[in-house]
């Protein structure tokens, strides 16, 4: 006859993982609300004792398969007891509320961002305008004969973008943009040299094309042709940049924090203008393949749209989410 | 492939969560996955396209094939910049390149990936793929401590391998220091168990854990030599009990566990 050793309950801290399991597994099917009052308390309770049961076995040395499936649950557990402080709203309250207050909060960066633009389309001006061949030393070579088919474009009121090419035009813009928008963002982070780069350059491009739109005599039907989609456009560049800068600025001197530290808070900070500027340039994309190369509309009717479009978008980064904001920024 | 670091994450209370970080090989395993599969989506969208499309001859001349190719070219887009994002959000950090180099995308504060981070750490990869094939990614990754891509460190976020073989092993392992605590101890003096090096421990706990997967006489074998590493620590004489090898190592462990509270 074989001995068996009696079998004695199991010690409390197993039955709390064993229940806090039980709970765990719950929550990922079913949802935090499908715990009772009592359960959510029990949770709290059998997390904090399953995890001193896992301190308990590492000091002892043990790391087989039960601390590693023990360290699981408590990986897996540890985001329902302590939910996270940020808490993102829907797209829409996104939109309304936390774009504009982060573009308000930001204001100051947006600024130098715009001053670097501004300068650089100073310079590729005065450039082009002294010497023909400046376009091909700023922008590169190519870009002479580039600028000139611009201009030349808005000659003779030609249909120069068909209506039968409008949808290709707008997807590639779209895209193209987009994917600009992500570089100025990412390139903040070499020391915001990225960032200023582009500024820089594509400053330099619209000041260049100014003068030899100017040059050529088209501004009105040029300016009609860029204003309705240019001033959405552009700021979603200028903000982009800025949100590179952000980023790079943190890197640069992160303060008192540690660099990596101050990095990733600066790039929380920054990501939503990244994801505001995507949707505004979803718009633009559509406002230049669509309505902006149409030659039936006359520039001041363009120009007119275009003002309308900007005053809507001064307006929402004015006055939204203006109802709830606090005295101090929230993270 | 060489030594893999761990990194323990602390959370608020102070409990220390383990992982296994990801080395460069299997992220580049991971890297080569997914993008292959990107490759196959792009493809399948061509093709689908130029199903849809009225006739491949004078494409650009029908309106409904421009708006067909301008739709194709935004979905192009999105299986580019958006694969990464939409899988690491939705599959809480991982993709199929992912899983099938049994890598996660986790976040070094513990909590799971959010939209934000994966949206932060996927734009950066234009950085990290500089000058070719993810040259700036490679370097931050060598230099880091924790292998972190420049992706990673402006996200917060860590690459670890998910040890999925463990996870699905819960009942066959024959013996686990859970089930120690419904057993009482055997009668006799107390083991001096804290002569134990971790070496030992971690001897005894893996033949433990694997043993029913060992041909019997390679089992037995393996069995007598950890038990007699284990009573040599322990300053045993070596034949020292009449009970059989495997049951003294359960009893190392029951009572590893035991002195440990649990």
């Amino acid at each position: 006859m074989q001995l068996q050793a009696p079998e004695v309950a199991p010690s409390p801290g197993l039955l709390a993982v064993r229940q806090l399991e039980t709970l765990v597994t719950r929550v990922r099917k079913s949802g935090m609300k499908s715990l009772s009052e009592d359960e959510l308390l029990d949770l709290g309770r059998v997390y904090r004792r399953a995890g001193a049961m896992l301190a308990r076995a590492r000091t002892a040395g043990l790391r087989g398969g039960d601390v590693e499936s023990l360290n699981r649950l408590m990986a897996a557990a540890y985001p329902l007891v302590h939910p996270p402080t940020e808490r993102h709203g829907s797209v829409w309250e996104f939109l309304l509320y936390e774009f504009p207050r982060t573009f308000r909060r930001e204001f100051k960066v947006i600024m130098l961002a715009t001053l670097v633009f501004f300068l650089g389309a100073l310079g590729g001006a005065i450039a082009v305008s002294c010497n023909a061949d400046a376009a091909e030393i700023a922008l590169g070579s190519g870009w002479h004969d580039t600028l000139e088919r611009v201009a030349e474009r808005h000659e003779n009121n030609q249909d120069w973008l068909p209506e039968l090419q409008r949808p290709l035009a707008s997807a590639g813009i779209m895209t193209n943009n987009i994917r600009v928008a992500m570089l100025a963002f990412a390139s903040g982070i070499l020391l915001c040299l990225g960032s200023f780069y582009l500024l820089a350059y594509n400053g330099l491009l619209i000041g260049a094309i100014a003068v030899v739109v100017h040059q050529h005599n088209v501004d009105a039907a040029f300016w009609g042709f860029v204003a309705p989609h240019g001033v959405v456009e552009i700021p979603a560049i200028l903000v982009s940049a800025a949100a590179g800068l952000i980023i790079g600025h943190a890197f640069i001197s992160p303060g008192r924090q540690y660099r990596g530290v101050a990095v990733r808070q600066a790039a929380r900070r920054a990501v939503p203008l990244l994801i505001g500027v995507v949707i505004m340039l979803i718009e633009a994309g559509i406002v230049e393949g669509f309505l902006s190369p149409r030659i039936d509309l006359e520039p001041p009717v363009k120009f007119a749209i275009a003002l309308f479009i900007f005053t809507l978008l001064v307006t929402w980064l004015i006055i939204g989410g203006r109802h709830a904001e606090k005295s101090v920024p929230v993270d | 492939m060489g030594m893999s670091r761990q990194v323990i994450l602390t959370t608020a209370e102070g409990i220390e969560l383990e992982y296994t970080l990801a080395g460069v090989g299997s992220r580049f395993l991971a890297l080569f996955v997914d993008t292959m599969l990107q490759g196959l989506l792009i493809l399948a969208i061509v093709i689908i396209g130029s199903l849809f499309a009225k006739s491949l001859k004078d494409l650009y001349l029908d309106q409904m094939n421009i708006w067909l190719i301008a739709a194709v070219i935004i979905v192009i887009f999105l299986i580019l910049e958006g694969y990464y994002i939409i899988f690491e959000t939705s599959w809480n950090g991982s993709t199929p390149g992912k899983r099938a180099a049994g890598l996660r995308v986790i976040r070094d504060d513990g909590f799971p990936l959010d939209f934000r981070g994966a949206v932060l750490r996927n734009v950066m990869r234009v950085i990290d793929f500089l000058p070719a094939l993810y040259g700036v990614g490679v370097l931050c990754i060598f230099f880091n401590r924790q292998h972190r891509r420049l992706g990673d460190m402006v996200a917060g976020t860590l690459v670890v391998r998910e040890r999925e073989d463990d996870a699905k092993a819960p009942v066959d392992t024959g013996f686990t220091w859970q089930t120690a605590a419904t057993v009482p101890a055997v009668e006799g003096d107390p083991l001096p168990l804290e002569l134990l090096t971790p070496q030992h421990i971690e001897l005894a706990e893996t033949f433990l854990r694997r043993r029913q997967q060992l041909p019997l006489d390679v089992r037995q074998n393996m069995a007598i030599d950890v038990a007699r590493r284990i009573r040599a620590q322990l300053q045993m004489p070596p034949e020292a009990t009449t009970m059989g090898n495997e049951q003294f190592l359960e009893d190392v462990v029951r009572g590893l566990a035991r002195r440990a509270g649990l």
